[in-house]
């Protein structure tokens, strides 16, 4: 298992250095640089803009600059956000915990939401229980999300004022006080995952609950809850939880809407903001962490294949 | 049956969705006239106001955009001049008449226009407890003037050859070459000449913390989400400021901002969105108020001088002829802006009287003709995201005239990247932090580092009437020479100034003594109110 997870890990390096290319590379097309966004439209003369492109390395051939970004990268070194004067770990260090929180929240609110719903639906077929919850799920997938945060939020908050419309609390800080602030963001950004998640869900159970080896041990005598829970729905679950290990990808680094909506401080909203004001470092940064954190996510998800399936050997 | 109970949940769901009222997106048509005609003074509240302030309690404001930078040297974003005004502050500053008043400077005086000598204020301290004297006057001043700094300032007073003095610990002499009639608008430029201590400059040359001398300091940065400042307790307005902090929140969707707003997550905000402003202004609501402000500010086309068409005079006379401000102004500010054709406000001593061009659309046509254009010609119409509502208006203008317009939408570092290199037939620009007439209108000659910013537009006629406005110090003879310089900007379509902006900012009815100020801070910058006599009714 070990051996497996090493070898993996050392073929996803290849993958990691293309995306830094990428993300070195493509943010360097947009029109416009750092300097264009620090000196505005007052104008600024040739020898303050060479003095600080001088400063900010950016009179380096872009092979020279991408060599010593990514060798301070290695150890960890992101570089200086030109925005914010800090180093770029440290603002994503500081940003990183409410992404995780709010994508943790929004996962765990899908599962909870979706799982049951896929395999009642499937049990349930074509019943109004089956119609209901596709319903529902079908909603999720097709709202788009700024316009469900936004109606949460002006339900829940503006009219009823039982939960906040924006910010975010640490659960270090007050951990009632963040579940409040969570809420309404976790359903926003969960409950598309849950829509796709619940309809996979159902589709897989209605194919193993159909195979032989159900009719085996239904015939066998065994308890209906433990076909369907130990048996149908342990092997539904393959397909979904590759799905879960994509959509995570997409939740730790695509969340930029929800975040806006609820003004959530997370690295999404960093990444875009940085994108406008071509802050180099945080953007090569953000997509260098959240590449890495997608790639322990997949590891993570072969892992749970040996667990769900025995017969699944990795390596 | 069960396709009908189906049915019977979408209808349900329909419903639902319904009833929570949606905030309300801008229409791209035209509405009818406001019913609430713009006023130049912010008005009165709807509640009256306690009139013994309440000391304590923290106020948290959202903000539209984030700090880009924490040094009032080089402060363009407006989210770095709503921190840095609360926490740092200017020699000099125009009060609400527009008139200069001393704030860390106490008088001053010149008798050429070309010597300048400051009494400093006495007993004011640094938030790290030292003391302000002229020698923190001078760091500044080199400062903005050392090439690798990369002060906003820099090119202006270089410009004007200025050069600082330490004449004692209370008094700094300043001597230029040029520029006395601006001199004292250049010192008070949304307070890009802030005093802040040497220390808050890091030996890498950025500020990490500002020290200023203003009633707040600065207490925790957390770029992109919130910036914390706590109220200082050895302000030289003794008394001041009255909340014992501020929260600066970034919020940067406008109907967030208004839900934080009505949850009570925010006690102030900025920038409602506008078809949201114009119904609070006419209906308030029962929690909040919602004040629309006029600065000195304004939205103006600028025509590329620089290339075909409009290095042709009579293509640009086309497209001021046919230009209908007050048509703009309703369909973009729902009549919130106050139509103009120079940036200052009707009631300002620099608003001169120049008529401005009617609608003609026959003579437009005319001028089209003139310029050998052909029905069809393309031009690009360069503009912001945020701008993107202008669209259709401007198609709709340009159409009749026999334009057809191709927009670039950009961000900012695009703009800032196009615009310089002209890569543009006509960009929509705006202009805040107006308190001379030689700030908009000295972009107007080929020398100036922002000549881009109104087209390249270049007329030895327009240079010698600026040169002569920033040589004169006597405010008549000021107000004759700049009057020349709006005919003329109009007599060649240099630029069109379109509409003042309505600002607009909403409080909840527990912040008491607030009210906005001349330009978009939350404290005067003569440091006469704002912030820091508002307090919390709680």
């Amino acid at each position: 298992m070990f051996a497996y997870l090493t070898r993996r890990a050392l073929a996803l390096l290849p993958i990691l250095l293309l995306m830094s290319i990428f993300a070195f590379a493509l943010i360097r097309l947009v029109p416009g640089d750092p300097i264009d966004v620090m000196y505005g439209s007052e104008g600024m003369d040739a020898v303050r803009r060479a003095a600080l492109r001088a400063e900010l390395g950016l009179d380096d051939s872009l092979v020279v600059q991408y060599v010593k970004w990514l060798g301070r990268a290695i150890v960890g070194d992101f570089g200086r956000s030109y925005k914010a004067q800090m180093p770029v770990a440290a603002l994503i260090a500081q940003r990183l915990p409410a992404t995780i929180f709010l994508s943790l929240a929004a996962l765990i609110f899908s599962l909870v939401l979706a799982l049951p719903l896929g395999v009642i639906a499937a049990i349930k077929r074509n019943t109004w229980i089956d119609f209901g919850a596709m319903t529902f799920a079908i909603l999720g997938i097709s709202l788009p999300n700024f316009w469900a945060g936004i109606m949460l939020a002006l339900v829940f908050a503006v009219y009823l004022g039982w939960l906040p419309s924006i910010g975010y609390v640490s659960p270090m800080t007050d951990f009632g006080k963040s579940l409040q602030h969570l809420i309404l963001p976790a359903i926003t950004l969960g409950w598309s995952l849950a829509g796709t998640t619940s309809r996979l869900t159902r589709s897989t159970m209605l194919e193993e609950l159909g195979k032989d080896y159900i009719r085996t041990a239904r015939g066998k005598g065994m308890k209906e809850r433990a076909v369907i829970l130990g048996h149908a729905l342990r092997n539904a679950l393959i397909p979904t939880v590759t799905m879960i290990g994509l959509q995570l990808g997409f939740l730790i680094g695509g969340a930029v809407v929800v975040e806006t909506i609820f003004a959530w401080p997370g690295i999404g909203l960093l990444v875009v903001d940085s994108i406008f004001g071509r802050d180099y470092p945080v953007v090569q940064g953000v997509i260098l962490v959240i590449a890495v954190m997608v790639v322990v996510v997949n590891l993570t998800v072969d892992f749970i294949y040996t667990i769900l399936d025995p017969r699944i050997r990795l390596g | 049956m069960k396709r009908s109970i189906l049915f019977g949940l979408l209808v349900a769901l329909t419903l639902v969705a319904a009833c929570a009222a949606p905030t309300a997106a801008p229409t791209s048509a035209p509405p009818t006239k406001a019913a609430v005609a713009p006023t130049s003074a912010p008005a009165a509240p709807t509640k009256a106001a306690a009139t013994t302030p309440k000391m304590g309690g923290t106020l948290t404001f959202a903000m539209r955009e984030d700090v880009t930078s924490m040094d009032p040297l080089k402060a363009i974003q407006y989210g770095d001049i709503r921190l840095n005004i609360l926490v740092a502050q200017q020699l000099v500053a125009p009060d609400r008449a527009g008139k200069f008043v001393g704030v860390l400077a106490e008088s001053w005086k010149t008798d050429d226009g070309k010597v300048w000598a400051f009494n400093l204020r006495k007993g004011v301290k640094f938030h790290n407890g030292q003391e302000f004297t002229a020698d923190d006057v001078k760091f500044i001043f080199d400062r903005i003037l050392d090439e690798k700094a990369g002060a906003a300032l820099r090119s202006t007073l270089n410009g004007i050859g200025l050069k600082t003095e330490v004449v004692d610990k209370s008094t700094i002499k300043f001597t230029i070459t040029s520029g006395s009639g601006p001199f004292l608008s250049y010192l008070a430029l949304l307070n890009r000449a802030a005093i802040i201590h040497k220390s808050s400059y890091n030996a890498d040359g950025s500020v990490s913390k500002i020290i200023g001398t203003g009633p707040f300091m600065l207490d925790t940065a957390k770029p992109g989400d919130a910036y914390t400042l706590k109220k200082f307790p050895d302000y030289w307005k003794k008394g001041e400021p009255y909340l014992d902090g501020v929260v600066l929140k970034v919020i940067t969707d406008p109907n967030v901002r208004l839900n934080a707003l009505r949850t009570g997550d925010v006690d102030m905000t900025e920038e409602l969105p506008i078809a949201d402003v114009k119904k609070l202004v006419e209906k308030q609501d029962a929690n909040f108020q919602t004040q629309v402000y006029y600065i000195n500010s304004g939205e103006r086309f600028v025509l590329n001088t620089k290339r075909e068409p409009f290095s042709n005079k009579n293509a640009r006379l086309a497209v001021q002829a046919v230009f209908d401000r007050a048509m703009y102004n309703d369909a973009i500010f729902f009549g919130l802006g106050q139509v103009h054709n120079q940036p200052f406000m009707k009631d300002n001593l620099f608003y001169l009287d120049v008529a401005m061009p009617k609608v003609d659309l026959a003579k437009a046509k005319e001028f089209f003709k003139a310029a050998n254009l052909q029905p069809g010609a393309k031009i690009k119409v360069m503009l912001m995201a945020s701008q993107k509502d202008r669209t259709e208006v401007l198609q709709a203008m340009l159409q009749q005239v026999g334009f057809v317009v191709e927009f670039d939408m950009v961000d900012s570092a695009a703009w800032n990247k196009k615009g310089p290199a002209y890569d543009y037939d006509i960009l929509i620009g705006t202009m805040t932090g107006i308190f001379d007439p030689d700030r908009p209108y000295g972009y107007l000659e080929k020398a100036s580092g922002g000549n881009w910013l109104v087209g390249g537009y270049d007329s030895p006629q327009m240079t010698d009437l600026l040169a002569k406005g920033r040589a004169e110090t006597d405010v008549e003879k000021r107000k004759a020479i700049y009057k020349q310089v709006v005919q003329l900007v109009q007599d060649d379509a240099a630029t069109i100034y379109v509409a003042g902006l309505p600002w607009s900012e909403a409080w909840r009815n527990t912040v008491r003594g607030y009210r906005p100020g001349t330009s978009p801070a939350l404290m005067m910058m003569d440091a006469s109110d704002g912030l820091n006599v508002t307090w919390l009714d709680k």
